[in-house]
């Protein structure tokens, strides 16, 4: 597996199809951080939404870096299309956690927040942007050209999906009456960004709540992902 | 009395009655075929006609809509190559070492792996050098190279010929015919009748993807000989014709009207000598049919050929 993600992050550096989204998230992290003093959790809150939008964008490049016949060999080498699909994911997950990391340090050590961040601060900023890295990521698996064949059909889904996806708090209040289960459908996004503005406020249970909540739905897609990702086909087109 | 099992052998792959459908529309239709280890089958047809197909399908890249499929170890080692290999932004050793890695090969094994085909198809000084800017000769032979780097059981090939300089082609044919002895199971599809006849045990003739043909061992390589229907020898030559070395039958032709018609059977080796003693002697040659081995199959296996010879005779 280590194997893989080197070549995959070899080929994907190489591609340099990482330049556009990784430059949008450091333009929009170093705009939002121009100015300071800045609230410490409303900061995270703003970030986190910047890099679930920076890994939708940075996780469709990667799955689209490949020449389809380049995948079709590897998959064939590996005897696996789910090994194929778990090395990927596991590639972007490394990147989306070291941009998380890198996110969530930077305003504490160039001094751009009105007051210390503390531990505790600290650690839910790490898991709620790491959180919203990875359902970014989840969401593109699905956007990629083997399953969304024209690009622009898939750049539209993915930017409807984000917008639906911020502005869940809102559209949640206007699903009524037999509407209300699709709300678990809309991507956890606003519940998190929530969690996070109110973190120094929020009990530790609804924290949780939060977090918990858009971790299963991170399951979920990445399990349906890897379990059609076995069955389906890898043509050369 | 038991049967012993390390003389039966069951097949690395299975297919029965395989079909394919892509999007309501039938690529490939109750396709059947046995491939074991040491065997080596060719595909061959037309542009379209399903043979990338049945090789992705084989290699496990595409599901079957209908039929069965069984492998005898669902964790085999496969080698494929595709028809196209894309210009990749790595170098032959970087890709190769990666797949070397893939497989689980240990570094020197895997370095004395590729050093042995870099020489073998001559790309020793290209080892270091980004793929993007190779030609598609130089790609093909990563292609193959990557294809043949653990020596699988199972070597599938589209087109492997494709885009190879003759030194290569001759090269290629050589290795492979050594995998083929190790017990490699062959499958590929091609062109080149000469390639067929030298490696081929087995020729499946795909057209619109169906079997429409399927050449055993045993006729693939029965000797080829050539059917002459001639008439009008107004003189008798030296050696009477039934007398002449190579010949293997003769008869009135049944086929033509006229009553002096005769067909010969001669090896091939000798068919120029019988056609230019025919012709000495004032006769005229009315067919000459190559038979046996692959003869009716290259419609088949040249298309380019075949649409030159059409338009030609427009």
């Amino acid at each position: 597996m280590i194997s893989l993600m080197a070549y995959l992050m070899r080929s994907y550096t190489r591609s340099q199809r990482y330049f556009a989204p990784l430059s949008g998230m450091v333009i929009a992290v170093l705009v939002l951080y121009s100015y300071k003093p800045n609230p410490v959790m409303n900061s995270y809150a703003a970030t986190a939404v910047i890099l679930f939008i920076g890994c939708a964008a940075m996780g469709l490049s990667f799955l689209n870096h490949e020449h389809a016949v380049q995948r079709q060999v590897v998959i064939v080498h590996l005897r696996s299309a789910r090994i194929y699909s778990i090395g990927g994911i596991l590639s972007l997950t490394l990147l989306a956690l070291l941009l998380d990391v890198m996110i969530v340090v930077y305003p504490m050590i160039t001094g751009r927040f009105s007051e210390p961040v503390g531990i505790y601060r600290f650690l839910l900023a790490l898991i709620g942007h790491g959180l919203l890295g990875l359902l970014g990521i989840s969401i593109s698996l699905f956007l990629q050209s083997s399953w969304v064949a024209k690009r622009s059909h898939a750049v539209g889904l993915m930017l409807a999906i984000i917008i639906l996806s911020i502005g869940g708090t809102q559209i949640s209040s206007l699903l009524k009456g037999p509407l209300i289960p699709l709300r678990l459908i809309l991507p956890p996004v606003a519940p998190v960004m929530n969690a996070l503005m109110n973190g120094d406020t929020l009990p530790g249970s609804s924290m949780l709540l939060s977090f918990v909540h858009v971790s299963l739905y991170i399951f979920l897609l990445i399990g349906i992902y890897l379990f059609r990702s076995g069955t389906k086909d890898y043509s050369r087109i | 009395m038991k049967p012993n099992r390390s003389v039966i052998q069951s097949p690395l792959i299975e297919l029965e009655r395989v079909g394919k459908i892509y999007h309501g529309v039938t690529v490939l239709d109750e396709v059947s075929m046995n491939i074991e280890s040491g065997s080596a089958t060719a595909i061959i047809g037309r542009n379209g006609s399903g043979k990338s197909t049945l090789l992705s399908i084989l290699g496990g890249l595409i599901q079957i809509s209908n039929g069965s499929l069984l492998r005898k170890d669902k964790r085999m080692q496969i080698g494929y190559a595709p028809e196209f290999f894309p210009p990749l932004k790595f170098t032959p050793e970087e890709f190769l070492r990666s797949v070397g890695r893939f497989q689980g090969l240990a570094p020197k094994e895997i370095d004395h792996r590729i050093t042995e085909l870099l020489v073998c198809f001559r790309l020793e000084s290209f080892r270091a050098r980004s793929m993007e800017s190779f030609s598609k000769g130089m790609l093909q032979k990563v292609n193959l190279m990557q294809s043949m780097l653990n020596r699988p059981p199972l070597l599938l090939l589209d087109e492997p010929m494709s885009g190879l300089d003759a030194p290569a082609q001759d090269s290629l044919l050589e290795f492979v015919h050594e995998m083929k002895r190790q017990g490699t199971a062959l499958v590929f599809s091609a062109h080149e009748s000469q390639w067929i006849e030298a490696l081929a045990d087995d020729v499946h003739v795909l057209h619109a993807g169906r079997t429409i043909r399927t050449v055993n061992r045993t006729e693939l390589h029965s000797s080829t000989y050539s059917r002459i229907v001639f008439k009008g020898i107004s003189q008798r030559p030296d050696t009477p014709l039934e007398q002449m070395p190579g010949i293997l039958s003769m008869a009135l032709s049944k086929e033509q009207q006229d009553a002096d018609c005769l067909v010969i059977s001669v090896q091939a080796a000798e068919c120029d000598t019988f056609l230019r003693t025919i012709l000495d002697a004032g006769g005229s040659i009315i067919s000459v049919e190559r038979k046996g081995g692959l003869s009716g199959l290259e419609v088949w296996m040249n298309p380019q050929e075949e649409a030159f010879k059409r338009g030609s005779e427009s």
